[in-house]
């Protein structure tokens, strides 16, 4: 490959390579959207040209700002190009709405960037972030309106959104504070001090527990994943994990067994075909969807995910593999976990632990959500209601997104400074 | 906490990740290439109307081109429709926006709506000619005509007709009743009625129905024990025997004096095959059942049951039971058309078809299906030997009434007594299996007509031989 | 027409995508390389690689790989110097290496016990050439040019 030599690190010299690619994608993607129109479609061909600029853009500022790890927008960039034609395709009206979120997405995500160099560092407190969760959860419980049976939406100035999207990036900063000070954990019950570990489990066990209550499942288990993967990391006894696990079993059992909703969902999942117009219609639909692209899929445009029930939102994927085929999925699949991957290596690198925690944390958050969505539209766990990152319709989703990914972003630049740095100082003192 | 340990964890993690994407990965591909094919036909799919929209689906036709099902214009949609109504429901199906579809409407769905993996340039071109694209049309092996007799046959009665063409396993006529009007219309009309109807008019009994086969399976024990090298047992028949302290009489106790096999199986002695069962024993009976297709799967155009026989370790009595053809032996009438055909067919059963082949409109053909052996039932001379004794049932033991004027013809009646069977009211089935001409078989039935009370002889061997005689006209001028 | 245009372009995108993501794992692969030790990134720039290994008295954690990135590096017993070499045979300033451009150079600083240039004494200032050999002191430095 013949890297030259050059001041700071190759990270960038191969940078434009792959965006190119993506570029290529968008002109095949929004190609075909506009001439599917009759006789031509101009919207797609804006959308694809204003995202052509916005990938070259945002690349070319972190490249020549050498704002951190630059293939973490790279892999973004095909993810949302590949999002916004499903989500045109699929209805074009909304289309256009998730383009603009996608724009004030990527804003945000700068501007995550620039607010934590700032502000890092500043807010550590385990209360306080404990706190700002209690406060998301008693507005909506009291403000929220209810949609589609889960009261988990807030109606401001005629847009909806979802505090959980937020909830859940503070909660690992708040995981992050618990196990990296866990000293300002310390409480006093009756005169004796109780052990950090348990206020901590105490804490997060409720927290699922309201997310449970408000029948937002698919939280609840990103909750808990989370949150199991980060004592397994932090703490250094095994077993206080190993515990965890079986305490959550058996809760999960208990409920299974009393919460008649809980039981209608794991039936659902395990024999969808029983009640095939009712309980089971959703996932079926998305079977059906996915079985009948092949692995090169219909064709964009050439199927029929207007069957597939919520296909915007909690189905893109089944849309994707439907008309983008198998290999379209695995793709996707293939990305987001090139995407851990990159948050993880950032995880590793980062000495000072409570950014190692965040940073770990946010991957981790990727991860799972990516997983419980995923796996539920292709049968393989039951189905729970959360979005899949950067592709889902939604303000919420998308700006959440954005926003972990820019937190990302301002620690890997973070990291990369510093390394550069002690590269050009010499070793020595 | 060491700061080297948390990293190792962190590794841990990635590795966590790493392993339920590939799982993801995984069950996809899995899902792709096997789980899927199981569930696409459901009628809850709404694709497959999608499709169907599209595209004008295509014929169904007899072996001559008679049109059995097809879809016509009306008002804004299209109907599909069965000219010849009820007469194969059984084998062709329906084809419904509600009910789904069945049997050869839905093994055949890919190719009737038009979709083939053999033709990539041919779909490129439908794609930019501008017309309403055409499926494909089925040619079956069946032949209208002697359906038509087959069913004129069974007249109100409930049962089975199978008809092969012994030296292609074509399949020439098929019916099965309590039968239905596929129509659409009639069938919405009639669902409720159709589903909670005792007779289960929807049961495809041909194929997926399962009986006691009586004497029928005589042809078996008898191959069972030419076979075994038994064939020259010979006994005193006296009306009755006695087996393991259970006894096994003939019908009406007739005595028939000293019997050998040839004697026995003309005049269907239960006694001597009781007692033959016995020198073959359960392990070969069992075997030369299999060998005939008894227990075995084979791929076929229309979901089908595999038939049934106890297992070898069964005793005495049930041996016994076994070898006249009752016990817990359990047959389909294909089944048993199939063993009369490998009979005819010099031991060699052929897979039975029905689907002759695939056509575009203008008469090409997309393909064709080849006759293929598919076991080797018995050897020549076996074949040749029950041949005679199946002759001689014909022309002078119980099959008489399946005589053709002019053809010699082969056959086995058999009356098998069923759950519904009682001392007083016999509600025993009627069976006749045979082929004609004995010399160089043109077609090979199986006829039964369930709980009749009949014997076979009196009522099943006349249908097998209207059934025969009248194809052997047919085909005379094909 | 359109169908036509849809049936080609799944099977183009399928494959971009796919490429798209075997370039990416490559870089990722080649970065993984790079991070197997801290000093490995520093082996892809040029740099000093210390041949000797140095019994330290004064607990200092002596790299091994020095990439020499500034115009102008000082090697010498003295904290001044970009690699600071405690041997009793080092002068306090013993050697400098300049990068003009893409092109370094070694120059010996009128030290007490001289240096050696893969083997012949350091007279005057001379270009380094990968592969050379530095030695001061006790101390043996091989340049690379970096970037494999």
């Amino acid at each position: 490959m013949g890297m030259k030599a050059k001041t700071g690190t190759s990270l960038y010299t191969h940078f434009w390579g792959p965006l190119h690619l993506v570029a290529l994608t968008i002109l095949v993607l929004f190609g075909q959207l506009t001439l599917m129109g009759s006789p031509i479609d101009f919207i797609p061909l804006i959308m694809g040209a204003s995202l052509l600029l916005l990938i070259y853009f945002v690349g070319w500022v972190i490249r020549f700002n050498r704002l951190g790890d630059p293939y973490l927008w790279t892999i973004v960039a095909m993810l949302i190009s590949l999002g916004q034609a499903m989500q045109y395709r699929l209805s074009p009206v909304n289309g256009v709405k998730q383009f603009n979120w996608i724009l004030i997405g990527v804003l945000v995500y700068l501007m995550v960037y620039v607010l934590y160099a700032t502000l890092h560092g500043r807010f550590r407190s385990v209360f306080f972030h404990y706190g700002l969760l209690i406060a998301l959860f008693a507005i909506t419980l009291i403000f929220g309106t209810e949609i589609n049976g889960a009261r988990n939406w807030l109606k401001l100035g005629g847009h909806t959104f979802q505090p959980s999207e937020l909830g859940k990036i503070v909660f690992v900063f708040f995981m992050a504070a618990c196990v990296t000070t866990p000293e300002r954990l310390r409480v006093k019950w009756s005169g004796r001090e109780i052990d950090p570990k348990f206020v901590m489990m105490g804490l997060v066990y409720v927290l699922m527990g309201f997310f449970a209550i408000q029948r937002e499942f698919g939280t609840a288990m990103l909750i808990f994943g989370v949150y199991l993967t980060f004592i397994y990391v932090f703490e250094r006894d095994i077993l206080f994990t190993v515990y965890n696990l079986g305490l959550v079993s058996v809760l999960g059992f208990v409920a299974f067994k009393t919460v008649s909703h809980i039981e209608v969902r794991v039936d659902t999942w395990l024999d969808p075909w029983i009640d095939i117009g009712g309980t089971g219609y959703q996932i079926t639909q998305s079977l059906f969807a996915i079985g009948s692209g092949g692995f090169f899929g219909s064709g964009l445009g050439m199927g029929y995910p207007k069957f597939i029930p919520a296909v915007r939102t909690d189905f893109i994927f089944a849309a994707i593999c439907e008309e983008l085929g198998i290999l379209g999925g695995i793709a996707v699949i293939m990305l987001f976990f090139i995407l851990l991957y990159r948050g993880m290596k950032l995880a590793l690198r980062i000495e000072d632990r409570y950014m190692k925690a965040v940073a770990f944390g946010l991957t981790m958050t990727i991860g799972y959500q990516t997983f419980i969505i995923i796996g539920g539209v292709i049968k393989l766990i039951p189905l729970t209601g959360i979005t899949l990152p950067f592709l889902s319709y939604g303000g919420s989703s998308m700006v959440s997104s954005f926003a972990t990914l820019g937190l990302l972003q301002a620690l890997s630049g973070q990291i990369l400074r510093k390394e550069a740095a002690q590269l050009e100082t010499g070793y020595n003192q | 906490m060491k700061l080297d340990t948390i990293n190792s964890r962190i590794l841990h993690s990635l590795v966590l990740a790493g392993v339920l994407f590939g799982l993801l990965i995984t069950s996809l591909t899995w899902f792709e290439l096997r789980g899927k094919n199981d569930i696409m036909g459901n009628a809850f799919n709404k694709r497959l109307i999608a499709e169907e929209e599209e595209v004008l689906r295509g014929r169904i036709v007899d072996r001559k081109g008679e049109v059995l099902a097809e879809t016509l214009p009306s008002e804004n949609s299209k109907i599909r429709n069965y000219p010849e109504k009820r007469l194969y429901a059984h084998i062709i199906g329906y084809n419904s926006a509600v009910y789904g579809k069945t049997l050869l409407e839905a093994k055949y769905n890919s190719e009737l709506i038009g979709k083939s993996n053999l033709e990539f340039f041919q779909q490129i071109q439908k794609m930019l000619s501008e017309e309403t694209p055409k499926g494909y049309d089925l040619r079956l092996t069946i032949s209208h005509a002697l359906q038509v007799v087959a069913r004129e046959q069974l007249g109100d009665r409930h049962g089975a007709v199978v008809a092969l063409d012994p030296k292609t396993g074509e399949i020439l006529a098929m019916v099965s009743t309590p039968d239905f009007n596929p129509n659409a219309s009639k069938l919405e009309e009639n669902w409720k009625t159709l589903i909670e109807n005792e007779n289960s008019p929807l049961l495809p009994r041909a194929t997926m129905g399962l009986y006691p086969p009586g004497s029928i399976f005589k042809v078996i024990t008898a191959a069972a024990a030419i076979e075994a090298g038994k064939g020259d047992y010979t006994t005193e028949d006296l009306g009755t025997t006695v087996i393991d302290g259970m006894t096994f009489s003939n019908a009406g106790e007739k005595a028939h004096g000293d019997v050998d096999l040839h004697k026995a199986l003309t005049v269907s002695s239960n006694v001597y095959f009781a007692e033959l069962s016995q020198k073959i024993g359960a392990s070969a009976l069992i075997d030369k059942a299999k060998d005939a297709g008894i227990t075995k799967s084979f791929e076929f155009d229309l979901p089908r049951t595999d038939s049934r026989i106890g297992d070898k370790s069964m005793g005495k009595t049930e041996l016994a039971a076994t070898g006249i053809g009752q016990g817990k032996l359990l047959v389909s009438p294909l089944q048993m058309a199939m063993v009369a055909a490998g009979i005819a067919n010099n031991g060699t059963i052929m897979q039975p078809y029905l689907v002759k082949s695939v056509e575009k409109e203008e008469g090409s053909l997309l393909r064709t299906t080849d006759a293929k052996s598919l076991y080797d039932m018995v050897s020549a001379e076996t074949a040749a030997e029950l041949k005679a004794m199946m002759v001689s049932v014909v022309e002078e033991g119980t099959g008489t009434r399946a005589q053709i004027s002019g053809v010699q013809v082969a056959g086995k009646t058999g009356t098998a007594q069923n759950e519904k069977s009682t001392e007083s009211d016999s509600k025993d089935h009627a069976w006749f299996i045979g082929f004609a001409p004995a010399e160089d078989p043109q077609i090979a039935v199986a006829v039964l007509l369930e709980y009749r009370g009949e014997g076979g002889g009196r009522a099943a061997a006349p249908v097998a031989a209207k059934v025969m005689s009248a194809w052997l006209k047919l085909s005379e001028s094909e | 027409m359109v169908e036509l245009i849809s049936m080609a372009a799944k099977y183009v995108l399928v494959v971009i995508i796919y490429v798209f993501i075997y370039k990416i794992v490559q870089l990722i692969y080649t970065d993984i390389r790079m991070l197997m030790g801290r000093d490995s990134v520093a082996a892809l720039l040029p740099h000093l690689k210390l041949m000797t290994p140095m019994g330290t008295k004064g607990a200092q954690s002596i790299a091994e790989i020095y990439p020499i990135l500034r115009p102008e590096s000082l090697i010498g017993r003295s904290k001044k110097c970009l690699i600071i070499l405690p041997d009793p045979y080092v002068s306090s300033e013993h050697v400098r290496i300049d990068k003009v451009g893409d092109k370094f150079f070694v120059e010996d600083l009128e030290s007490a016990n001289g240096t050696l240039l893969n083997g012949k004494k350091l007279e005057r200032r001379i270009e380094l050439k990968d592969g050379d050999k530095v030695s001061l002191g006790r101390i043996d430095l091989v340049f690379s040019e970096g970037g494999r």
